[in-house]
């Protein structure tokens, strides 16, 4: 097929998901031909990701927060392999949408080219295009003008791709932190504003392993937790709780209108953990009260906090999510950790936990 | 929404409604609307009996062996969680579903007095489903970002 035939075939109704992926791919290879390719190999969970960049505007975008998953040794050959470009700096436009004004669907997912095989996803608003194949691994992530590339999805950048290509897997990328000491640790789940940040952050502090504070790639059989992303953000009035952290924040001039985030690979490399055996799940709350105190949970309580906010984060496969989750939450003990305002606390009680655990 | 039929037949509202039962409580979501649920032991039972298109009639018939209470009362109860179910839009009436099979163990619960069951609902995660409606496409013919339409 030439990238004329398929030119020819964009537009609303003109083409098939297949079709309009590979008009999509095509116009990437243009792309990395026009302005110069960069590609990246990282090891995730004994698998090999190929990040391919057409020019370089969205690497200082994407790469920060994936550079501790950089391996210089791994093949070339990925077993996921997403190609990543923008229009204004490569000057090579997308072809447009093969759909209409009316076929952006929740999550931005595009009705009609969704299938078993091709996932589709344009979030208005975002502006971010997903593409994936799950028949190739192939995936193509692609972004009009790197500006409009919003400040969060710098802490989390390709989740939507990571969620899509592990879904017949038994790894789950998964709202939710994790610490540990030597090797074992805990998953801090909750929603926004439940203390995920600060727990996790608190444990940073008393110099605990650090996997993430917000997505994590679970293996739900093991079970055990990878890191994906060096980040660590918090709330801007939440700063003041961590002094020591405050010279590190990337967009410090930002901070009216953006979470404060710190790429933690830049400046803990040493506690920054690529993978931990889980041990237990941890539900975080704050209490107010000065001491930090776990109590045992139920797996449903666990499942209820980890199953929405991970599956109606995520475009698609909500189902398969919840089941993954649930075979993870029956499988271990879990706790709400009524975080105190002695934060020093809270890395003692998760150590000790982890101990208690592992002691078993 | 009124009372159902106690001889209404009924079916989940979709296949993207998720349920896990856990000894104390089932969590179920609803991945169409954002919505996700608890219920607890009794409100499990009844609405997994619901689901197996068993009528109102028949579960108040099959409780009223386990509780000592009245079979009006537990007619009462099992017909308003239903009503709650419905409203929640988890079940819908299914006019053409056959019998339900028997229920293939007994309840687990205590007998006594029948709690009131529960259906406990959460929607802080319907945000995420709102749609972001097309004002307008650029000559692209890929949405416009809204602060380039003024």
């Amino acid at each position: 097929m030439t990238p004329g035939a398929l030119q020819q075939g964009a537009g609303p109704g003109a083409c098939s998901p297949e079709h309009f992926f590979e008009l999509a791919h095509r116009t990437f290879e243009r792309a990395a031909a026009a302005a110069g390719e960069r590609s990246y190999s990282l090891s995730l969970a004994g698998a090999t990701v190929r990040m391919r960049f057409a020019g370089e505007a969205l690497v200082p975008r994407l790469m920060p927060a994936l550079q501790h998953r950089i391996d210089a040794t791994a093949r070339a050959v990925g077993d996921l392999e997403v190609c990543i470009f923008d229009t204004t700096t490569t000057g090579v436009q997308m072809p447009p949408p093969a759909w209409g004004p009316d076929a952006y669907g929740p999550k931005g997912e595009i009705v009609g080219f969704n299938t078993d095989r091709i996932r589709t996803v344009f979030q208005p608003g975002v502006d971010i295009l997903h593409l994936f194949d799950r028949e190739r691994s192939l995936a193509v992530y692609w972004v009009a003008d790197p500006e409009h590339v919003p400040w969060w999805e710098s802490s989390f950048p390709l989740r939507t791709i990571l969620h899509w290509w592990t879904v017949p897997t038994s790894l789950q990328p998964a709202h939710s932190g994790a610490v540990g000491v030597q090797g074992r640790g805990v998953l801090v789940a909750g929603n926004s504003g439940a203390g995920k940040s600060t727990s996790t952050l608190a444990c940073l502090r008393g110099g605990m392993q650090y996997v993430g504070d917000d997505y994590v790639l679970i293996d739900v059989d093991r079970p055990a937790v990878h890191s994906l992303y060096s980040t660590a953000k918090l709330e801007p009035h939440n700063t003041a709780r961590f002094p020591e952290l405050e010279p590190l924040i990337s967009n410090p001039d930002a901070l009216d209108r953006q979470k404060a985030l710190l790429y933690l690979a830049d400046h803990r490399p040493d506690q920054l953990a690529h993978e931990l055996e889980v041990v237990a799940i941890v539900l975080p709350r704050v209490s107010g009260l000065p001491d930090t105190t776990l109590h045992p949970t139920s797996a449903a309580a666990a499942l209820s906090v980890l199953a929405p906010t991970t599956s109606f984060h995520l475009p698609g496969n909500g189902p398969e999510v919840f089941h993954k989750l649930n075979r993870l939450v029956r499988s271990l003990p879990c706790y709400t950790l009524a975080a105190g305002t002695d934060l020093a606390q809270i890395p003692e009680r998760l150590t000790g936990l982890i101990g208690e655990l592992a002691g078993q | 929404m009124s009372m159902p039929d106690a001889t209404s037949r009924f079916e989940t509202t979709s296949p993207n409604i998720v349920t896990e039962q856990f000894d104390d409580e089932m969590v179920v979501v609803d991945f169409d609307t954002g919505r996700y649920f608890s219920l607890d032991v009794v409100g499990a039972e009844i609405f997994t009996l619901l689901v197996a298109h068993h009528t109102v009639a028949e579960i108040t018939a099959l409780l009223a062996q386990h509780f000592s209470d009245t079979p009006e009362h537990i007619g009462a109860v099992v017909a308003g969680f239903a009503t709650e179910l419905l409203d929640a839009q988890l079940l819908i009436p299914n006019a053409s579903a056959g019998a339900g099979d028997a229920p293939s163990a007994p309840f687990t619960f205590p007998g006594g007095t029948m709690p009131v069951p529960a259906l406990t609902g959460y929607t802080d995660m319907q945000d995420l489903l709102m749609l972001d409606p097309i004002h307008d496409v650029a000559d692209t013919g890929w949405p416009a970002r809204p602060d380039a339409q003024s």
